[in-house]
């Protein structure tokens, strides 16, 4: 399977930044559902599993979702423990992971760092 | 940048081309992917048509097989025979055949979402009470009950619950069964395809899997949940850390799954991801982490694995846990819980024999269980023969379809633990099974395999439906029976004592532990009684301390004491008369379905009187209304 290098960061990244502001600016209460959902089942593990380069991508799929409900079970329980339950923790932490995973991609970095250089100037 | 991790399947050398079927006609050869994929989508049309008009009052003690109407019926066989057909044509269309996976799994798990009212198994109400308590006081309480030593999924329920913005985690219980099975669509397909790289044996294997998965544990629960990580667990060590010692002789299996070392961080996020799913299921569940370390020993053990320290590092976070978090729990019930070490006849006994019981049709479903757990084992066996005829030992295979019977010696488990078991080996089982019909790469796909496969997929499908769904006249509730639960929480004060006729009740999703809670088979099993009487159940009711007092008595308490013989038939109904006929108990709410009663406290001079009975004194009136 062709690999898109962009696809899923991009995907992650939104599923982030949608959850982020349905949940902190409480804005459209009505789909957190459908925005909290996939986010909760996918991105805390996709952003990690991707990084193993694992084939095919199915596998990396099915991977990611044991690990985004794995990973989710662990904050939410720990937090429990120290006393700290509220939407905001949770879903910071779950964001801080995803994230993490996100900048930890080396061809994604690499990827922002080419774009971000200037364009050498033509000659004649 | 490293490559791309192989799987287990893209090392084997030398692997055959796979033998193409003969040819059709040009036209039908190109349609048959697409023809299949019509038919499927028709069947699933067929079926939502036709289950919302099945009415779940008219199921009877076998289960949902006696209301199912004849379109429902004919949309399996329907689809049943057009996944034999497209595993007749290779190569195999794969996206097709995840579409006939798929839908089978509404069909089959998604039945009771659409027909009953209100989500089914007491258990779940439960489990989202559990879930509901966490979300409103935000810790954890040990001393509650065993729920609260192993909290991991309530905690995640209720973030979910949370974050999702339902009011309650019981929002999350009715399409339950869908959902986690289609998790483990997932994680089945990549633990046969860990196996072979014959695509039949793996959707067939997965297709023989769900239609075999009667044991029902994939409601709302930790169980389920926890089944899933297992199964990935499992996948990820079968896939990616596996030592295969041989080379069959139609190179279907992978020789040598061992990472090359240039890889080798890979191997070690890998393992740190097993780490965390474990990390995961050891908060979530009892039974899990012990299923999922056993299976691990048995591969180390038979040298099946490279991961060769993973079991250790598992035991020592499963002891860990056990010493600190669940120690409030286990210091209370060491003896109880250690009892059953080594008495595996007993183990097996309480699994088998106690639970025949029950009416006459439920005897029936019991049987149909018992048959085609023992059929799809014979099936297994005859798998594992044919393969070994083809050259394969597949003793990876047959050591996790065996791991998991020595959990028989350490608990019976409620007299679930056979039924675990089964759970447990499954996925290995249905692969021998599937092995039957397609025991090699290069073993053609005559039309007599596919009539084969077919007969038996339809035969071990039809008993699907029996074993399955043979309880559904208790497990369901109805609108009216919450409606009774909720009025109950609304006269009831806080601190109340609430009786029920039996543990089958939608109850406990509010106010888990605000309340006491009772029930008429535990009065009884605490007297040495094995009939319920009002005596008994007034004096424990009359207690000073029991403070205001209600029953609620109802359909689904009834269904569950007669239908699965826990009493004699109509004993409850009995109960039930003499609570209406006595002067100290009044109606405070009523439906068809059920009834709430109060204990009026105040009355003196009824049968086993506390003041005369000496079982409690004499408690001075209490206001029982809000």
């Amino acid at each position: 399977m062709t690999r898109r290098p962009l696809a899923w960061p991009a995907l992650l990244l939104l599923s982030t930044v949608a959850v982020s502001v349905v949940t902190y600016a409480r804005i459209w209460p009505s789909t957190r559902p459908f925005v909290a959902l996939p986010f909760l089942v996918l991105c805390p593990g996709m952003a990690w599993a991707r990084l193993l380069r694992v084939e095919p991508e199915l596998n990396t799929i099915v991977l990611a979702v044991a690990l985004s409900l794995s990973v989710d079970t662990i904050v939410a329980t720990a937090l429990l423990y120290v006393h700290q339950p509220s939407v905001q923790a949770n879903l910071g932490a779950l964001i801080g992971i995803t994230v993490g995973g996100l900048l930890a991609d080396p061809s994604l970095r690499r990827l922002l760092t080419r774009r971000s250089l200037p364009r050498p100037e033509m000659t004649a | 940048m490293s490559s791309p991790l192989p799987t287990a399947t893209d090392h084997a050398p030398d692997r055959p081309a796979v033998v193409p079927s003969p040819p059709l006609r040009p036209a039908l050869e190109s349609a048959w992917p697409a023809l299949c994929a019509l038919v499927a989508v028709f069947c699933l049309w067929l079926w939502a048509g036709a289950i919302g008009n099945v009415d779940p009052r008219r199921i009877n003690d076998i289960g949902l097989a006696s209301v199912l109407p004849g379109r429902v019926l004919f949309a399996l066989v329907l689809l049943t025979a057009s996944f034999c057909l497209l595993l007749h044509r290779r190569p195999l269309n794969v996206p097709v055949a995840v579409l006939h996976l798929v839908i089978l799994v509404f069909i089959l798990y998604g039945m009771t979402s659409f027909i009953e009212e209100v989500p089914r198994f007491a258990v779940s109400w439960r489990h989202a009470g559990v879930a509901d308590w966490l979300v409103r006081h935000g810790n954890i309480d040990p001393k509650i009950d065993a729920y609260f030593n192993w909290p991991g999924f309530f905690a995640l329920a209720a973030m979910f619950t949370k974050l999702t913005g339902y009011k309650n985690p019981i929002s999350l219980a009715s399409g339950a069964p869908i959902y986690f099975n289609l998790l483990y669509l997932g994680a089945v397909v990549v633990i046969m395809r860990s196996a072979t790289s014959d695509a039949r044996v793996v959707w067939l294997g997965s297709w023989i899997f769900f239609i075999s998965n009667w044991v029902g544990q994939d409601y709302f629960s930790p169980q389920a949940l926890s089944y899933f990580i297992h199964l990935m667990i499992l996948g990820l060590l079968l896939t990616w850390f596996r030592r295969e010692r041989y080379k069959s002789a139609d190179g279907d299996v992978a020789d040598n799954a061992l990472l090359p070392s240039s890889i080798a961080w890979q191997r070690v996020g890998l393992l740190a991801v097993a780490i965390i799913l474990f990390a995961a299921i050891v908060p979530s569940h009892q039974l899990t982490p012990f299923a999922t370390v056993g299976s691990i020993i048995a591969l180390v053990v038979f040298r099946r694995t490279t991961a060769r320290g993973l079991y250790l590092l598992m035991m020592v976070l499963l002891v860990t846990w056990l010493s600190f978090a669940a120690v409030s729990y286990l210091s209370g019930h060491f003896a109880r819980i250690t009892s059953d070490v080594g008495n595996v006849s007993g183990n097996a006994t309480a699994n088998v024999s106690e639970r025949l019981t029950g009416s006459p049709d439920h005897l029936f479903v019991i049987r149909i269980r018992l048959v085609m757990t023992a059929g799809l084992w014979g099936l297994a066996l005859l798998g594992i023969n044919r393969r070994l005829g083809r050259g394969h030992r597949d003793l990876t295979f047959a050591l996790l379809a065996l791991a998991p019977f020595p959990l028989l010696g350490l608990q019976g488990y409620g007299g679930e633990m056979l039924l675990r078991v089964y759970l447990f080996s499954l996925p290995f089982v249905a692969f021998f099974v599937a092995s039957l019909f397609y025991p090699s790469l290069t073993s053609r796909s005559s039309w007599m395999t596919t009539g084969l496969a077919t007969l038996v997929s339809l035969s071990v499908l039809g008993a699907f439906l029996f074993a399955r769904y043979g309880n559904e006249k208790v497990n369901q509730f109805t609108e009216q029976e919450l409606q009774v639960v909720d009025q109950l929480y609304k006269v009831a004060p806080k601190g109340a004592l609430l009786v029920a006729g039996s543990v089958n009740v939608p109850w406990r999703s509010q106010g888990y532990n605000d309340y006491h809670y009772l029930t008429l088979t535990k009065v009884a099993a605490d007297q040495g009684e094995r009939l319920p009487h009002l005596a008994d159940v007034l004096a424990v009711m009359r207690k000073p301390r029991a403070g205001c007092a209600f029953m609620i008595l109802g359909r689904s308490q009834r269904t569950y004491t007669d239908l699965l013989g826990i009493w004699p038939p109509g004993t409850l109904s009995r109960l039930e008369q003499q609570v209406l006929s006595s002067p100290l108990f009044s109606e405070v709410y009523s439906s068809d379905d059920a009834t709430i009663y109060r204990l009026d406290k105040s009355v003196k001079g009824a049968p086993n009187d506390s003041s005369t009975s000496g079982v409690a004194g004499p408690t001075p009136p209490v206001d029982c209304r809000r």
